[in-house]
């Protein structure tokens, strides 16, 4: 398995002199391609800084981040929102779909995003729909779905530009155990089917089972980073 | 993109169509005032383009006889102005005298007198300053008097009014202490502000409205076919051989109308041209706060789709998509209000076509401009905020 994404040395700070918060202190963590990943941790541990800063969205204070064998040039204002139109997915706690969207359009609308339009992008929202389940929610919005399947939506919305990693933070926090059960069913359903990382940040323990490796937080550091038993070995890239 | 900029409208459609009609209602406004002005230049120079005269000769450096205090001496200057102009004026007309003065007449129906705003013009039957008898509507002229003044002269007290005094044909109307009788009616023919004309012979308007004097308030002067205003101008203005000796100056026709329109229009007009920009200013006002209030509520939403890759052009484009959808239906409605407003409206607007585009297309990128300034705030939104709350 090709390392995807590394991240070196990575550090964020908050605020400056005896005020300064440390949220991530020099973390080194690496994904290979396809792997599912289980991060978990109290809160305020570092988890949701570490995925921003993977995800190319916040700029570390120091470290670095390599995506694909490239180093992210974070001081580029152009280039981190094309690595998260090309290359990132992300499924967001509270789902945050447009709620005047339906379920096709927010798909669409990340593939508007990324370049894709027409019958094309109408095809390709659809099919993801479908593969997440919700191919008879096609025109329906948010206010008309359930908590698990808005977030099957942002889970169709993620794989809209395929991705090479998928950050989902929290995404069964506001769903109740037979969603909770039910999407982590379509995790491990889209990480056998898709060649994509999905990097998941929960609590719920249903995951630890499924994913390739548990890597947990504690204090802005990395406490335990363990391959599960269904974990293959990484290979890092010489190129 | 239109899809969505669509959509989110019509999510948020009270809104976009309270907007539209702030929009609107401030276009209609801009344009009236515009057409005001418009109706009032119209106006302006309708009066003196209708004579067909090339040259307005009055008393000298009282700006003219429209926006200053002129008598002339008509038994120096005709003469003079007739012999000097020579083959280069009109045979036929010549120089016309011309009483033009404005008045407060007085009109009784049902023992009942209102005081009315009016022009009186005094003019010679044939010669240029009023209607011929083509230009009636209904009745006839009124019967001339002699060429030649004398004080004892029999003068008929006969007018042609302008069809917006309300009167009719045999009605009376007094002017200067004298009853007129109306004898013809003539239709479009007011001076700036509405003001309705009074045609009549020049001995009667000396009488009415001149103290029965010999003097006249202008000369006009047809220019002969073929020659050039301008020449006969430069003849009369001539120190040595011109009728300058006869203290009066010499306008053109252009220059009048373009006195006019710096006395009536221009100038007084200039408070509501500063309350036209005003009013542009309220749109840009109106359209950049409900942006920004949009742009506010939607920080989430924005910080969303800056996560998941959307580019500040891609998010600025989204939101000056709706901007100019809503402005132009905006300044559409506008404009359709003040069409029908116009007929309506208690003084003369005219809305002029090519000035009503600019206006809306000005109107149009006012709005856009609101819009640019208050959707910068979307370029500060952190699309971190994307982890931390809901749509």
């Amino acid at each position: 398995m090709s390392v995807v994404l590394e991240g070196i040395g990575l550090t964020k700070s908050y605020g400056d002199g005896g005020g300064e918060v440390t949220a991530v202190d020099g973390v080194d963590i690496s994904f290979g391609r396809g792997e599912l990943v289980m991060v978990k941790g109290d809160s305020g541990c570092g988890k949701t800084t570490l995925i921003s800063m993977l995800g190319c969205i916040l700029t570390p204070t120091s470290g670095e981040v390599w995506l694909e064998g490239g180093r992210v040039a974070f001081g580029d204002p152009t280039i981190t929102p094309r690595l998260r139109r090309e290359k990132i997915g992300f499924v967001f706690q509270m789902f945050n779909l447009a709620p005047y969207l339906t379920a096709a359009e927010n798909v669409l609308l990340a593939l508007d995003i990324a370049g894709v339009a027409g019958s094309e992008a109408e095809h390709r929202a659809k099919e993801l729909l479908e593969s997440v389940g919700l191919g008879h929610r096609l025109d329906h919005r948010p206010a008309q779905l359930s908590g698990g399947e808005k977030q099957r939506v942002s889970f169709a919305r993620a794989l809209a530009n395929r991705p090479s990693v998928i950050f989902a933070d929290e995404p069964t926090a506001n769903l109740d155990s037979t969603q909770s059960e039910n999407l982590l069913g379509l995790i491990r359903a889209l990480r056998d089917e898709h060649d994509t990382t999905i990097v998941v940040v929960t609590h719920h323990l249903g995951l630890e089972g499924d994913a390739d490796r548990v890597v947990e937080m504690r204090d802005g550091k990395i406490a335990r980073d363990a391959p599960t038993d269904r974990a293959q070995p990484v290979s890092v890239s010489t190129e | 993109m239109r899809r969505f900029v669509l959509k989110d409208m019509s999510y948020r459609r009270t809104r976009v169509a309270l907007t539209a009609l702030g929009i609107a209602v401030l276009s209609m406004l801009i344009l009236l005032f515009g057409g005001i002005m418009h109706g009032l230049r119209w106006q302006a120079q309708r009066y003196v383009s209708w004579t067909g005269a090339d040259l307005w000769i009055s008393r000298e450096r009282s700006g003219g006889v429209f926006v200053g205090f002129s008598l002339v001496n008509p038994e120096l200057v005709q003469t003079s102005a007739q012999f000097i102009g020579g083959p280069l004026i009109d045979r036929e007309v010549g120089v016309a005298p011309l009483v033009f003065a404005p008045a407060r007449p007085i009109i009784r129906r049902s023992g009942v007198s209102t005081e009315v705003k009016a022009v009186v013009v005094g003019y010679r039957m044939g010669k240029l300053g009023g209607p011929r008898r083509s230009d009636l509507v209904r009745g006839r002229l009124f019967v001339p008097s002699a060429d030649v003044y004398s004080p004892e002269q029999q003068v008929e007290m006969e007018c042609v009014v302008d069809d917006s005094m309300g009167l009719e044909v045999g009605e009376t109307v007094e002017v200067g202490g004298h009853e007129l009788k109306v004898v013809g009616i003539i239709e479009d023919m007011e001076f700036v502000f509405d003001t309705p004309m009074i045609f009549m012979d020049v001995r009667t308007a000396q009488k009415a409205v001149l103290e029965d004097v010999i003097y006249v308030n202008t000369f006009l002067v047809k220019a002969a076919e073929g020659q050039e205003p301008s020449d006969v101008a430069d003849m009369y203005n001539d120190p040595q051989r011109g009728i300058r000796r006869f203290a009066v100056d010499t306008h053109t026709s252009a220059e009048t109308i373009g006195n006019i329109r710096k006395n009536f229009v221009d100038e007084p007009m200039r408070g509501v041209q500063f309350l036209r920009v005003m009013l542009w200013l309220a749109t840009a006002l109106v359209v950049g706060m409900i942006t920004y209030v949009t742009t506010m509520e939607k920080t989430q939403e924005i910080g969303v789709m800056k996560a998941i890759g959307a580019t500040h052009g891609y998010v600025l484009r989204l939101i000056l998509w709706q901007v100019l959808l809503t402005s132009v239906v905006g300044v559409a409605l506008g404009l359709g209000l003040a069409v029908v407003a116009v007929p309506a409206f208690p003084i003369n607007v005219m809305l002029n076509p090519v000035e009503a585009a600019v206006v809306c297309a000005l109107s149009v990128v006012v709005c856009v401009i609101g819009g640019i300034f208050a959707a910068r705030r979307a370029l500060r939104v952190d699309p971190m905020v994307a982890f931390r709350g809901e749509l």
